[in-house]
């Protein structure tokens, strides 16, 4: 592992829980449109209850058509999809449950939003206060330009965004993160929740962890992919790039899609099993090892000396398909490892 | 402020690759945004915990072994070479905490010089006497003793930060957490065995020193994180998984 590598991993776990109070800025220091909607905590809590209350406000930014949106919340779901224009619409739906309307009520107040918009950045902040159990959890829908650029981060709740296509760097410590019809994820990230991206076409390289979920990648093409989970699978389906790294300790590594000529491939998995299917137009050349788990090619592979390789057994293999153009890398200590057509 | 501009010359700040204008730039912009300087300090935490574990050196003789043995083995130079690459990037690889925390070049530099066009070639003289297979469950378990020091000190790191009585994880992430190192941990034990029946496996290596790398990684994002929940907000975050996770 690179520093660098590691540092994006710290990074975005260090910015998950970024210091709200030491991100939070004044209206004097940070200019115009900000809204605050504060209450003063008070030294008791709450119990959980059927009384359910709710409070909705809308923001509209102007924050032009390539802004930025940075977007923190602690508890609930964000959901992003693409508007028109050069506006950012933020839907907040604040809902408190507790054992009565009124400590429902009261609840919603503690939990504050900041929004505050300066030129063509947004950033929106949910803040609990300390030492108090609410039951409390805000909903963010967002409307942005097509091509805003874009950062949540949550602690408990899922992220969903859909056709911005705009930088994304996506990171929950507890929940999915979806993105579908994007064009440059830095990174999408969580801890125990799954990760899926559908429908991205990128110029650029992308990012995808989980420690306990699934990584899943489908109709995707980007010019690197570096996928990793713990306990989950990773799959890529109907992909194509350049380059990927694919990695799981427990997981399986699926990979479904197309080779690039000189394209270097790493995928690995300690007890799951590893599969490739391509449509075998671009030749490619194979080092496969499993220590325990079995070798299988469904495709006529040949060694350096001239032998194929067909059936199951083997526990070390390198050879080429057609012109070996592209490099396949393989390890599975304990699964299998199988190669095979699409 | 678009901090996001800047955490790229943070990363080479802490990495120390940062030339004078970028970081002059950058310092400008740490005296104004508290939460890049948070992140900077963050960082250089992790490198410096690290970074407090001893940069040992492999002994000269284990790749004078490693390229006599292998040319011994093989009676071939290109197949020598070969091996010797294999297992300066094992070396390289035990060493990626250390050279990712602390800076070291210790390994890297012995991985080039194998690269190194006029670098020494394997001579036949240079394998010392003794079993290969061995010397080679040695020079595994010398690359695996940087990786268990590097884990020891990140669990001690965790272990102080759970006993200062402050809030840090959430439950639910920390039971994340745990399972998460326990099928990490039941990897290294699988391979360490399959070592031991078969000191010379590939696959077992590689997974020995990929799990090993990966629990590394989960540590010290661990670590991280609760250094950032104890620093930021922790109260409310803390307060808030607690609600849902007893709710």
């Amino acid at each position: 592992m690179t520093m660098r590598s590691t540092f994006s991993t710290l990074l975005a776990l260090s910015l998950l829980a970024a210091p709200v109070g030491a991100q939070t800025h004044t209206p004097q220091d940070r200019g115009r449109a900000v809204v605050r909607e504060a209450a003063a905590p008070r030294p008791a809590g709450y119990q959980r209850g059927a009384h359910e209350q709710t409070d909705r406000v809308t923001h509209t930014l102007k924050i032009g058509a390539n802004g930025e949106l940075d977007l923190f919340n602690l508890a609930g779901p964000t959901t992003v999809t693409r508007g028109s224009g050069n506006e950012a619409i933020i839907e907040i739906v604040k809902t408190a449950r507790g054992a009565s309307p009124e400590d429902a009520r009261e609840m919603l107040r503690f939990v504050t939003v900041s929004v505050l918009g300066r030129g063509s950045r947004a950033e929106i902040k949910t803040q609990y206060p300390a030492q108090r159990r609410l039951h409390v959890t805000v909903a963010y829908t967002v409307s942005a330009p097509a091509n805003t650029r874009l950062t949540v981060r949550s602690l408990s709740g899922s992220i969903k965004v859909t056709d911005i296509h705009g930088d994304l760097s996506l990171e929950t410590t507890s929940g999915n993160v979806d993105v579908s019809g994007a064009s440059r994820i830095a990174g999408a990230k969580s801890v125990s929740g799954n990760v899926t991206i559908t429908g991205m076409t990128s110029d650029a390289g992308m990012e995808a962890s989980s420690i306990s979920g699934n990584v899943t990648l489908r109709d995707v093409q980007a010019r690197r992919l570096s996928l990793s989970s713990v306990s989950g699978n990773v799959v890529m389906e109907n992909v194509a790039c350049e380059r990927a790294e694919a990695q799981s300790m427990s997981g399986n590594v699926f990979y479904t899609g197309t080779l690039a000529q000189s394209g270097r491939y790493d995928m690995k998995s300690h007890s799951g099993d590893v599969r490739l299917r391509v449509d075998g137009r671009v030749g490619f050349e194979l080092d496969a090892s499993t220590f325990s788990g079995s070798i299988k090619s469904d495709l006529p592979l040949t060694t350096r000396g001239g032998q194929t390789m067909n059936g199951p057994g083997r526990r070390a293999f390198r050879g080429a398909y057609g012109d070996g153009s592209a490099l396949i890398n393989i390890v599975s200590f304990s699964g299998s490892v199988l190669i095979g057509t699409r | 402020m678009d901090c996001t501009r800047y955490r790229e010359s943070i990363h080479e700040l802490v990495d120390g690759t940062l030339g004078p204008i970028r970081r002059a730039e950058l310092a400008q912009h740490l005296d104004a945004c508290e939460a890049c300087r948070v992140l900077a300090d963050d960082l250089r935490f992790v490198r410096d915990t690290a970074g407090s574990l001893e940069a040992v050196e492999p002994p000269a003789r284990v790749w004078l072994q490693i390229a006599g043995r292998l040319h011994k083995e093989h009676g071939a130079a290109p197949v020598a070479a070969h091996g010797l690459q294999r297992h300066a990037a094992l070396f390289a690889l035990a060493a990626a905490l250390l050279l990712a925390v602390s800076a070291s070049l210790v390994f890297l530099l012995r991985d080039d010089r194998a690269d190194t066009p006029g670098a020494r070639p394997a001579q036949a003289g240079d394998a010392v006497p003794g079993d290969p297979v061995q010397a080679i469950a040695e020079d595994i378990r010398l690359a695996e003793m940087h990786y268990q020091n590097a884990i020891g000190k990140l669990e001690e790191v965790a272990r102080l930060d759970q006993s200062s009585g402050q809030t840090t994880l959430d439950p639910q992430t920390a039971a994340t957490l745990q399972k998460s190192l326990l099928v990490i941990d039941q990897a290294i034990a699988e391979s360490r065995a399959a070592l031991r029946s078969e000191p010379q496996n590939e696959p077992a290596r590689d997974s020995l020193f990929e799990a090993l790398r990966r629990k590394v990684a989960v540590l010290q994002d661990t670590v991280v994180l609760m250094n950032e929940m104890r620093r930021g907000n922790a109260a409310g975050a803390a307060q808030v998984m607690d609600s849902l996770n007893k709710s």
